[in-house]
C-alpha cells in the first residue's frame, strides 16, 4: 500500500464565537476556498451532526490484532458544495470501516453556496467544545472558508498539520459510492424507536454480524437477513448516530449483504452513517470498483459520492496534495501480473489460472463467475472478484 | 534519589539516554542545581521521554523530574498536548498520593496555569485522567489529589468546579468525561456554587451520563429555590432520553413542580413531557402519561401509543377512548411494514439484502452463510471447506467425493497452507489432511472417526453408506438398502453413522427390500428398519440400529445382551443437573471469589462409535458442531448434554466460541428436544454476548410456541439454572423472541418455583406482566396466583405481583 502525506494548511483555526461558526478550509479548487457564509437553520442539530462527523474522523473502531498502539492520525473531514445547493460534510473513521456524512439541505441555507468544489475543514478541539455548547432552535451563522477582507480582520494562527493519507482512504471513498449505489432500501423507523433499540443493546464491542429487522414498535435484532432487515456488523459502530436520534424525525435504512446505511432526517439536514460489512473490513478492500463492466474499474479517485436519500450521485474532487493512485488496487495489480506471466489458460468449462503453483479453475455460471480459490470461497463475489477472475476477464475482455 | 549531576554523568557515558532518563527522572533530587552544563542532547532526549509517557503510563512520578529540569532552566519544552498528556500520565505515582501533591504544591507555574490544561486534553488509551485514576490506588489518583488541594486552599475551589463543567462540555468520550462529573460531584458544590448556565448547556451533551449529571444538579438547584424555569424546560427534553430511568423520573417530577408554579410554561412542558412516552422504561412512560393526562394532551399521547409498553398502551387507549388493542407479534418471517412503528421503504425492500445471486461468504461467525448452492464443483466445495465452511451436508458431500475418488490434487497448495497452520483439531485441518492424504488428527467423536476411517481406506472408489439424502441429515431407508446391497461390507463407522440417520418414513418397503442383505450389517439394517433381532456381534452397530429403530424407547434385545446404559439399550432420559462451584482467594489486600457452574449429568467414558451415549468426550472446535448435531437426527439430547458446558460458559464470563453454532443447530434439529435441550436454550437466553442471546431468542420462537420443546421443560431448566443466570438477560431475550403467549406460559410455570427474593426477579415478573397483556391475558395457574399472593410490602416485585393478580385471567 502506498501512502502519501497530506498537508492541511489552514489560515486560521476554525472557531465558533459570537460571529458564528467559521470553518477554515484547506485545498480543493483554491488553497483556501470560500464556499459559504450565511445563516443555517436549526443550530443545535446541525452542530450535533457536525460533531458526529468529526467524531467519526478521529475514531478507530477496529484495531487489527497485531497492531500495537496505533496512533489515530485521521484525515480531516471534507466538505463539498455541489451544484444542487447542498453542503455535504464527510468523514471516514481511521479504520475506514465507518463513513459519516452531514448534508445541509438548500432550504436550511440562507443562500446558495458561493462556489462548487470540495475542501478539507478543520474541526479542532476548541471548535468541538464550542459546537457542543450550541443550543436552541435559532439559526446559526456558518462560514465555510473566509473572504480576504474578513480574514484580515481576524487575529489567527496559521494551522498546519501533516497526516499520512493512505491510498485506502481514497479507495474507501470510491467504494462507499459503489456500495451505496447498490444498496437496497430496508425500512423506515421513528427515530425514537431506533433510539430505544440502541439503548436496549449492551455496550462495548460485540462479535459477529446481526441484522436490524422491522418489527412492531421499531427494529429488533435478528441473526438472519429477513425482509426489510439490514446488517449491523459491530453494533457499537452504529452508536455514532445515537447522539443525533433525539433530534431526528425518522430513520431510513439501506442494506447490501452485511453492510448498511442509516439515514437520519434532521431539521433542514440529513445524516448518513454507513457501516462496512464487518468491523475488520475497511471499505477500501471491498473491491466494488473492480466489479464494473470495465475491468479496470470506474471511479477510482473517490470523485463521486452517492446520496441514498435522493438516489442521486454528486461530484466531489478530493483536495489532495499528491496523486494517490487508487487504480493500483492490489488485486488488479496481481491480476495484471498473472496475465503478463501467461498464467491464464482456456479450458473446457472456462479457464485455468496458474497462481503460486496451484491451478485455479474459473468458470461462468448463471450466478456469475466462480473460482476455486480461498478468496472466492470466503467472500464469493461480495467483495468484488478475486484476482483469478479478474485475470480471466483481462484476458478475455 | 539521584542528583542531576549524577544523571548527567550517566547520560554522557551512555548511548541510551532515553533509558537513563526513564530510570532516573522519577527519583531525581530537586535539590541542588547541577554544577555543570546539561548534556548536548538532553532536551531532545527529555522530549522523547515526554512523548513516550504521553502514550504509555509509567505508573511512576517521572514528570516531576521533567519539571525540575525545566524550572532549573536546563531545558525548554513546548507545552503542547503531548506535554499535558505526559503530565496526566506521570505527575503522580500509581500507589502513593504524596508525589503528585508535592509536585503541585511546590510548582507555582503548574498551579497557576499548566495544571488546568489537564481539563482540556482528553487523552486516550492508557493515558487520560479517567484511566490513570481507574488503575491507581483510590487515595493516590488525580481526583483525590485535586480534592485535597481544593480543601486545603492550594487550588481555588471555584476554578476547579468551573474547570470540571467546561471539560464536560468538550465532547470527550463517555468514559473520559466520567472523571469530571465524578470529581464535580465529589466536590459537593453548594447550591450557590452551581453554575446553572453551564449545567443547562450540558443537558445537550451526547453523553447520557453527563446529561444525567447535569439534570441531577439542576434538580438540586431547584430544591434550593433558584432554578431558571424557562431555561430548564427548554433543555429538559434531552434528559428524558437518558437510558436509565432515574434521571427521566426526576426530571418529570421537576417539570410537574414547574408547571404548578409557572402555568405560563404549560404548553412547553407538555411538549417536553411527551418525550417521556418514548422512553423504554414502563415507569417513565407511566409517569409521563399521568402528567399528559392531567394536561389533557390527547394528541401527544395518540401520536406515541405504539411506542408504549403493553400495560401503558392499554391505559392510554382506555383514556383516549379507544378499545385496547393487543399488538401484533413480530415474527422472523413477517414481512416489513406490518407495524405502524415501522414502514417498508419504497423499492424492492422485501428482497433480503445481498441475496441477488452473488455467492455469500463461507466463513463462520462473522457473516451469514447462504446456502452452498447446488452448482458447486468438487474443487469449489473443497475450497469452501478449507476456508471454514461448516455446512454438514457439504461436508458429507465432500466425504462422498473423497470416497469416490473425485477429489484431485489441484488444491493441494491451499490445503497445505491450512495444514501448516497446525490447528489440528479443526475441521478445516481434517479436510486439508484428506485432500493431502495425510492422517487427520481429530478424534473422539463419530464425525472425526469417520474422517480417520476414510483416510485409512484404500482401494477402488466406493459409495459411502452414510451420505444423507436430506439436508437435515436424514437418510432415506430405501437408499441405505440399495447402497448396502451394492457394497455389502461397509466400513464400521460409516455403517454406524448410516444406521443412526435412517428416516422414520418408508421403512416397511425398505425392510422388504433388505430381506436378502448379507452378514451382520444386513441384519442390523433390518433390525433398524423394524425387522427381527439377530445375534449381536459388533455392539456399536447394534446400538445404532436399536437407537434408530425406536429412538426414545428401551430396547429389550440390547438389554438382554447386557447393553443397559442410557443411549444403548435404554432410552436417553437424563435429567438436567448443574453443580455450583465457588473459589475464594486473596489478591493483595482484597478477597476475591469466582463462581461457576458445571453440568452434572453422570456421564460415562464413551466411545466414539456410540454417539447415542452421553459421554465425557473432548468438546470439538466450533466448526464440528453443526455436523455433530446431525449425527443422530432422532434425538437432540445427547448433543445438547455435551454442549451444555459450552453454553454455561457463554452465560458466564467466558467467550464461548461454539455457543452460536449450538443454538443454530438446536433451532433446526429435527429430533426430540428434552430437558437437556431446555437447559441449552435456558443458558443461551442468558448468554453474555448479544449474538448468541439473539439466536436463543429466535430458537425459543422456533421451538416453544409449536411445542417442539415443552414449556414445562424450559421452565424447569430456568429454575435449575436460575443461580447461574442473569434474570434481566432472560427478560430481554424472552421479550425479543416476539412469542408473547409462549413467554407468558413459560414464566408462569417458572416463577412460582423461584424464591421471592431471587435476584432480578422483578424483571421477570414485569416481563410476565407485559407479555401477558400483549398476549391477551395472564395465564390461569393456581400455583402462580398463590405465589403472587405471597408477596408483601412495597418492593417493585410486590407491586408487580399485585398488578398481575389484578389482571383478568
Amino acid at each position: 500500500m502506498s501512502d502519501v502525506e497530506q498537508a492541511y494548511r489552514y489560515l486560521r483555526p476554525s472557531t465558533v464565537d459570537d460571529r458564528g461558526t467559521v470553518l477554515s478550509t484547506s485545498g480543493g479548487p483554491e488553497p483556501n476556498p470560500y464556499f459559504y457564509d450565511g445563516l443555517v437553520e436549526h443550530a443545535e442539530p446541525v452542530a450535533a451532526a457536525l460533531l458526529a462527523v468529526a467524531r467519526i474522523a478521529r475514531t478507530r473502531f477496529y484495531t487489527p490484532p497485531n497492531m500495537v498502539a496505533a496512533a489515530i492520525r485521521a484525515a480531516d473531514p471534507v466538505v463539498t458544495a455541489d451544484a444542487a445547493g447542498h453542503l455535504r460534510f464527510e468523514a471516514l473513521s481511521a479504520c475506514c470501516g465507518v463513513y459519516g456524512r452531514l448534508d445541509l439541505l438548500p432550504e436550511a441555507l440562507e443562500s446558495a453556496p458561493r462556489a462548487c468544489g470540495t475542501t478539507n475543514v478543520d474541526v479542532n478541539a476548541p471548535m468541538r467544545e464550542a459546537l457542543a455548547g450550541i443550543g436552541g432552535l435559532d439559526p446559526m451563522r456558518l462560514a465555510v472558508g473566509a473572504d480576504e477582507l474578513r480574514l484580515s480582520t481576524l487575529d489567527g494562527d496559521v494551522v498546519e498539520r501533516r497526516v499520512p493519507l493512505p491510498e485506502r482512504w481514497v479507495r474507501s471513498l470510491a467504494e462507499v459510492h459503489v456500495l451505496a449505489r447498490a444498496m437496497e432500501p430496508g425500512a423506515r423507523y421513528p427515530a425514537a424507536a431506533v433510539r430505544r433499540f440502541l439503548q436496549a443493546q449492551p455496550r462495548g464491542p460485540q462479535h459477529g454480524t446481526l441484522f436490524a429487522a422491522p418489527s412492531p414498535g421499531g427494529p429488533r435484532l435478528s441473526t438472519r437477513p429477513v425482509p426489510g432487515a439490514v446488517g449491523i456488523a459491530g453494533l457499537d459502530r452504529l452508536r455514532v448516530v445515537e447522539p443525533l436520534l433525539r433530534r431526528a424525525s425518522g430513520v431510513r435504512t439501506f442494506g447490501l449483504g452485511t453492510a448498511s446505511a442509516w439515514v437520519l432526517d434532521l431539521p433542514g439536514a440529513r445524516f448518513t452513517a454507513m457501516l462496512s460489512p464487518a468491523p475488520s473490513r475497511a471499505f477500501s478492500g471491498e473491491g466494488g470498483i473492480l466489479d464494473g463492466g470495465d475491468p479496470t474499474g470506474g471511479d477510482l479517485a473517490g470523485g463521486t459520492g452517492f446520496d441514498l436519500a435522493d438516489g442521486v450521485a454528486f461530484e466531489r474532487v478530493l483536495p489532495l496534495d499528491a496523486l494517490v493512485d487508487a487504480g493500483e488496487q492490489p488485486r488488479m495489480r496481481d491480476a495484471r501480473a498473472l496475465v503478463a506471466a501467461g498464467a491464464v489458460h482456456p479450458s473446457a468449462d472456462g479457464a485455468v489460472v496458474h497462481s503460486g503453483g496451484t491451478p485455479y479453475t474459473v468458470r461462468a455460471t448463471d450466478g456469475g463467475e466462480r473460482c476455486t480459490c480461498q478468496w472466492f470461497a470466503q467472500h464469493g463475489l461480495g467483495r468484488g472478484p478475486c484476482k483469478h477472475i479478474l485475470a480471466v476477464r483481462l484476458s478475455h475482455p | 534519589m539521584v542528583t542531576i549531576d549524577a544523571m548527567y554523568a550517566r547520560l554522557r557515558d551512555s548511548d541510551d539516554g532515553v533509558g537513563i532518563l526513564l530510570a532516573d527522572l522519577w527519583r531525581l533530587d530537586p535539590g541542588p542545581p547541577p554544577a555543570g552544563p546539561p548534556p548536548a542532547r538532553l532536551r531532545q532526549q527529555v522530549a522523547e521521554v515526554v512523548g513516550n509517557i504521553a502514550v504509555h503510563w509509567p505508573q511512576r512520578a517521572m514528570f516531576a523530574g521533567v519539571r525540575t529540569l525545566e524550572r532549573l532552566g536546563q531545558i525548554t519544552l513546548e507545552h503542547d498536548e503531548t506535554y499535558v498528556l505526559a503530565m496526566i500520565s506521570a505527575l503522580g505515582d500509581r500507589g502513593e498520593a504524596e508525589p503528585r501533591l508535592a509536585a503541585i504544591r511546590a510548582d507555582e507555574e503548574l498551579r497557576e496555569s499548566l495544571l488546568w490544561r489537564v481539563f482540556e486534553v482528553e487523552g486516550g488509551g492508557e493515558v487520560s485522567l479517567a484511566n490513570v485514576d481507574k488503575f491507581s490506588h483510590p487515595d493516590a489518583g488525580w481526583s483525590t489529589c485535586l480534592r485535597t488541594l481544593a480543601a486545603d486552599g492550594t487550588l481555588p475551589r471555584a476554578r476547579l468546579l468551573d474547570a470540571c463543567l467546561r471539560a464536560l462540555a468538550r465532547d470527550f468520550s463517555a468514559y473520559r468525561a466520567g472523571f469530571f462529573s465524578q470529581l464535580y460531584t465529589a466536590l459537593a458544590p453548594a447550591p450557590a456554587e452551581l453554575d446553572q448556565a453551564r449545567l443547562l448547556r450540558l443537558l445537550a451533551s451526547g453523553v447520557p451520563a453527563t446529561v444525567s449529571f447535569a439534570a441531577r444538579h439542576l434538580v438540586a438547584a431547584d430544591k434550593a429555590g433558584g432554578l431558571d424555569d424557562p431555561a430548564f424546560v427548554g433543555g429538559a427534553g434531552a434528559a428524558l432520553t437518558v437510558p436509565a430511568k432515574g434521571t427521566p423520573l426526576a426530571v418529570l417530577a421537576l417539570l410537574d413542580r414547574i408547571q404548578a408554579r409557572n402555568p405560563l410554561l404549560a404548553n412547553d412542558i407538555t411538549a417536553v413531557v411527551a418525550l417521556g412516552l418514548e422512553h423504554r422504561h414502563r415507569e417513565v412512560q407511566q409517569r409521563a402519561l399521568a402528567l399528559l393526562r392531567a394536561a389533557g394532551a390527547t394528541a401527544e399521547i395518540a401520536e406515541r401509543v405504539e411506542l408504549l409498553e403493553p400495560t401503558v398502551a392499554r391505559e392510554a387507549a382506555d383514556w383516549l377512548g379507544a378499545s385496547p388493542s393487543t399488538v401484533d407479534q413480530p415474527s422472523v418471517a413477517k414481512p416489513p411494514g406490518a407495524s405502524p412503528g415501522t414502514e417498508p421503504l419504497a423499492g424492492p425492500g422485501t428482497k433480503p439484502p445481498g441475496g441477488s445471486g452473488t455467492e455469500q461468504p463461507a466463513g463462520p461467525g462473522t457473516e451469514p452463510a447462504a446456502g452452498p448452492g447446488p452448482q458447486r464443483s468438487v474443487d469449489e466445495r473443497v475450497a469452501a471447506l478449507l476456508a471454514g465452511e461448516t455446512d454438514p451436508f457439504e461436508i458429507e458431500r465432500f466425504l462422498a467425493d473423497v470416497a469416490a475418488g473425485r477429489v484431485g490434487r489441484d488444491l493441494s497448495g491451499p490445503a497445505r497452507r491450512v495444514h501448516r497452520r497446525g490447528d489440528d483439531g479443526s475441521l478445516g485441518y481434517a479436510v486439508a489432511a484428506l485432500v493431502l492424504g495425510e492422517p487427520p488428527k481429530a478424534r473422539g467423536t463419530l464425525p472425526a472417526e469417520r474422517i480417520r476411517e476414510l483416510h485409512r481406506l484404500a482401494g477402488p472408489p466406493r459409495t459411502l453408506l452414510a451420505t444423507p439424502t436430506d439436508a437435515s441429515g436424514w437418510l432415506d431407508p430405501a437408499e441405505l438398502v440399495a447402497r448396502l446391497a451394492a457394497a455389502p461390507q461397509p466400513p464400521h463407522h460409516d455403517l454406524v453413522a448410516a444406521l443412526l440417520r435412517v428416516h422414520p418414513g418408508g421403512r416397511a418397503g425398505a425392510l422388504r427390500a433388505a430381506a436378502g442383505l448379507p452378514g451382520e450389517a444386513g441384519a442390523a439394517v433390518r433390525y433398524a428398519l423394524g425387522g427381527p433381532p439377530a445375534p449381536i456381534g459388533d455392539r456399536a452397530v447394534w446400538i445404532a440400529a436399536a437407537r434408530s429403530r425406536a429412538p426414545l424407547d428401551d430396547d429389550p434385545h440390547l438389554l438382554a445382551a447386557g447393553l443397559g446404559d442410557p443411549g444403548q439399550g435404554r432410552a436417553v432420559d437424563i435429567p438436567l443437573r448443574v453443580t455450583e462451584h465457588r473459589h475464594t482467594y486473596r489478591d493483595g489486600p482484597y478477597t476475591r471469589s469466582v463462581q461457576w457452574s458445571e453440568p452434572d449429568l453422570r456421564t460415562c467414558n464413551g466411545v466414539a462409535d456410540q454417539p447415542t451415549v452421553l459421554a465425557v468426550r473432548d468438546w470439538p472446535g466450533p466448526g464440528w458442531i453443526p455436523w455433530l448435531a446431525q449425527t443422530w437426527p432422532h434425538d437432540a439430547e445427547v448433543f445438547c448434554g455435551e454442549a451444555l458446558g459450552e453454553m454455561l460458559g457463554a452465560a458466564g464470563t467466558e467467550r464461548a466460541y461454539g455457543a452460536s453454532a449450538v443454538l443454530d443447530a438446536l433451532a433446526v434439529h429435527p429430533g426430540r428436544l428434552g430437558p437437556l435441550a431446555a437447559g441449552v436454550l435456558a443458558a443461551g437466553l442468558t448468554a453474555t454476548e448479544i449474538g448468541p442471546r439473539t439466536l436463543a431468542a429466535e430458537a425459543f420462537a422456533a421451538v416453544v410456541p409449536p411445542r417442539r420443546l415443552d414449556p414445562a421443560l424450559l421452565a424447569g431448566a430456568m429454575v435449575t439454572l436460575a443461580h447461574h443466570a442473569t434474570a434481566s438477560r432472560w427478560s430481554s431475550a424472552l421479550r425479543a423472541s416476539g412469542a408473547a403467549p409462549a413467554v407468558a406460559d413459560v414464566l408462569s410455570r417458572a416463577l412460582p418455583r423461584l424464591p421471592r427474593d431471587h435476584p432480578g426477579l422483578h424483571a421477570l415478573m414485569a416481563t410476565l406482566h407485559e407479555e401477558s397483556v400483549r398476549a391477551g391475558g395472564v395465564p390461569v395457574s393456581p400455583e402462580l396466583r398463590a405465589w403472587l399472593a405471597g408477596f408483601a410490602g412495597s418492593s417493585k416485585a410486590a407491586k408487580t405481583a399485585r398488578a398481575l393478580l389484578a389482571e383478568p385471567a
